[in-house]
């Protein structure tokens, strides 16, 4: 069974334009219908443009904010309409690793006082034992002790969102939402960071949402991979078949930009380049959100909004001039 | 003389642990049009160093206790607080690592960048407005006019940013710092970015400080790298040199962690073992020296000195046992696939 499942999510955010004359109410459709699944001990990668909803649904995923419309589950049980104490409970299994490094960590406070702040908030451990978990954790990040009763602002970024992570996985839980957790940080430790991210998904069996901008991290890292634009998923699909057969047209160019470390190759590089105004997530266009940008985009793009399906070669992607693939579809049947 | 010439230049926190001195002795020149990368490790003083000089460092618990900067000939340390403000933004202007503190949380959009302009320039309101509108349109901002009436809360983290590196552009300052400009954004917006850097830095001649943890953006933009660990340089040299004729262990141990487009889930990375240098603990002596697998006693005994690849190379290294003295060639270097 899957550890978490969303149906159908949304999250509109209201946000008026003022004009001269009128000022009118409108939607900011951040999350506009998102289906994903993940399963205990795996890691989802979840990539897509700046502004395309990734943090929103992240947000949303770990109780932050209300969804306007659609379902999260947890291990098959529904999370709308329950009650505090067992929302307590529920929100134990779900942690979050949140974007920012800066102001995501309250500046008043210790950094032992931060990581110790879930242990406070959702378990029964009494201080000694919150003590020790914290001297645990400081371990496993690889920072130094004698840290603990220093303040954020002493920190660099990537000291920072260590400390994030130290916090996130103090209470246990089975999924951790991580949403850009080592962008901040240098090669080395991100590489550490990894190979530590790595070695707890196999000790505890840990789900990870893995929100990144760096496609090689997200290779390493990730089972499956979902691409998202305008806050849909446009394609996702098994991590090896994403890189090598890209269906979706934004997956394609995304692709191709990513930048290479080597003076001579990064310089040859040809990136697919998307031109086009970016839609506002205010304004969606007609038909498929993509075809303003899109390369190969047809008549139908721009009249008929294209669904999430089967394609041939195993993969799941929302484009009307990718070939379906029917087998799958007419076995699955509702 | 350069554009930028920084000497000596240290910079100590007083700290209740002792004295931290994340920027050791650090010298280099940045000439016009041209662009530098910055690359290191966390908290290797890369952004204080910035910071110092933009005079932005909170003092006390910063302190500068050595060192000049030369802004076309002229010391900037020693100008008055009030005409250092009126060289940020227009000679020298920076954009920040941090775009989540460094926007007012009370302010709309418009407001920000507009003071950045009527502080600094004869521009009227409808002026200002105009540029403001059209550097975001350049920056790719989808929906300008509403994006202008937003408050910072109401973007995403890549929209935060890029109204950043707007209001950093908006006066065409003549040296622009870019602290981890595109790394909270996606790679075909990062892109769209880094060509207009390039295309500002050709046509305007804006000479660029790059720092970024990414050593793809730095491959692809960057004429000269400079590596730092411990608030020191290890490594300055030509984007080629410094990834074909590596000469630090330091920096070789950056380019063993990037994880690759070819690799595998579950593939295990090779960092830099052991941690960070201790900022308070520095002294005479390499600072890589507790890391590195090339140490000998003479690492621990004293700090190397800045040395020369041969005598008529840009190509410096601070190591007595630089990589190149036994690998003629590097395994890096052609690129042939
Ligand atoms: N509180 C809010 N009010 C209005 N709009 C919002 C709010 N929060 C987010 N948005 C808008 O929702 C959209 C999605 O934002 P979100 O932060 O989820 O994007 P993201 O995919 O995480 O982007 P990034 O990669 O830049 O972090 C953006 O257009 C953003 O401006
Ligand atoms: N206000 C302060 N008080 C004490 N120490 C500080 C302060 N600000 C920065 N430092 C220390 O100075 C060192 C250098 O920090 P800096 O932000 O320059 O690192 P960086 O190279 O930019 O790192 P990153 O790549 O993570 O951004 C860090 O060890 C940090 O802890
Ligand atoms: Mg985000
Ligand atoms: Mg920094």
């Amino acid at each position: 069974m899957s550890l978490l499942q969303i149906r159908d999510l949304k999250v509109h955010f209201p946000v008026s334009r003022g004009g001269l004359f009128r000022s009118e109410k409108r939607l900011v459709r951040a999350v506009d219908g998102v289906d994903l699944e993940v399963f205990p001990g795996e890691t989802l990668g979840l990539v897509g443009e700046s502004g395309c909803g990734k943090s929103t649904l992240a947000r949303a995923i770990v109780q932050l904010i209300e969804p306007t419309a659609g379902e999260i589950f947890i291990e098959g049980r529904p999370l709308a309409g329950i009650s505090p104490s067992k929302l307590k409970t529920e929100r134990k299994q779900f942690q979050m690793v949140f974007q920012n490094p800066f102001s995501s960590l309250n500046p008043r406070l210790t950094v032992a006082d931060i990581i110790a702040e879930p242990l406070k908030a959702l378990t029964n451990m009494n201080k000694k034992q919150r003590w020790n978990r914290v001297q645990e954790l400081m371990e496993l990040m690889n920072l130094n002790p004698k840290f603990l009763l220093r303040y954020p602002h002493e920190f660099s970024g990537g000291q920072r969102q260590r400390i994030n992570i130290a916090r996130a996985l103090a209470v246990s839980p089975k999924l951790v939402v991580l949403d850009e957790p080592v962008s901040a940080l240098d090669v080395s430790i991100q590489a550490q960071i990894i190979n530590l991210l790595q070695d707890l998904q196999k000790k505890m069996n840990l789900a990870y949402l893995f929100i990144a901008h760096d496609l090689s991290v997200v290779k390493t890292l990730s089972h499956r991979v979902a691409v998202m634009y305008l806050g849909k998923v446009v394609e996702v699909a098994k991590t090896e078949n994403l890189y090598h057969s890209p269906q979706h047209p934004y997956t394609k160019a995304l692709l191709s930009a990513v930048p290479i470390p080597d003076p001579k190759k990064e310089r040859e590089r040809r990136r697919i380049p998307l031109s086009g105004e970016i839609p506002s997530p205010i304004d969606l266009p007609k038909g498929c959100s993509f075809h303003p940008r899109c390369p190969v985009a047809e008549g139908i793009c721009r009249r008929d909004p294209p669904v999430l399906e089967e394609k041939v070669g195993g993969q799941q992607a929302s484009c009307h001039l990718v070939p379906q693939d029917l087998t799958v579809e007419t076995g699955r049947g509702g | 003389m350069g554009l930028l010439e920084v000497r000596n230049l240290s910079v100590e926190f007083h700290t209740d642990e002792g004295i931290v001195r994340p920027v050791d002795s650090l010298s280099y020149e940045l000439e016009k049009g041209e662009v530098l990368g910055i690359v290191g490790e966390s908290g290797s003083g890369k952004s204080v160093s910035c910071l110092a000089l933009m005079g932005l460092l909170p003092t006390p618990p910063a302190r500068i206790p050595q060192g000049e900067i030369f802004l076309e000939g002229q010391d900037i340390l020693k100008w008055s607080p009030g005409k250092r403000r009126q060289m940020r933004g227009k000679d020298i202007s920076m954009i920040f690592q941090d775009p989540f503190t460094s926007l007012n949380p009370y302010l709309k959009i418009s407001t920000q960048l507009m003071e950045v302009m009527e502080f600094h320039g004869n521009y009227s309101r409808a002026e200002a407005k105009r540029r403001s509108l059209d550097m975001l349109e350049r920056l790719g901002v989808p929906d300008p006019e509403t994006r202008f009436k937003s408050y910072p809360h109401q973007l995403s983290g890549g929209l935060k940013q890029r109204i950043m590196i707007a209001m950093s552009l908006l006066l065409k300052p003549k040296i622009l710092i870019a602290d981890e400009p595109t790394t909270a954004l996606d790679v075909t917006i990062q892109a769209q970015i880094l060509d207009l850097l390039k295309e500002i830095n050709e046509k305007e001649g804006t000479a660029i400080i790059m720092i970024t943890h990414d050593l793809g953006v730095v491959a692809g933009l960057c004429d000269r790298v400079q590596v730092m660990y411990g608030g020191r340089l290890v490594e300055r040299a030509s984007t080629e040199d410094l990834f074909y004729r590596t000469q630090h262990p330091y920096t070789q141990g950056l380019l063993d962690s990037i994880p690759s487009l070819e690799s595998r889930v579950g593939d295990r990375l090779q960092p830099i073992m052991g941690s960070p240098p201790d900022l308070t603990r520095l002294g005479d002596f390499c600072a890589f020296s507790m890391r590195c697998g090339r140490v000998t006693e003479e690492c621990r005994a004293k700090r190397p000195r800045m040395q020369r690849v041969s005598d008529d190379s840009s190509h410096e290294f601070e190591c007595y046992h630089p990589l190149q003295d036994e690998e003629p060639e590097s395994k890096r270097s052609g690129g042939g696939s």
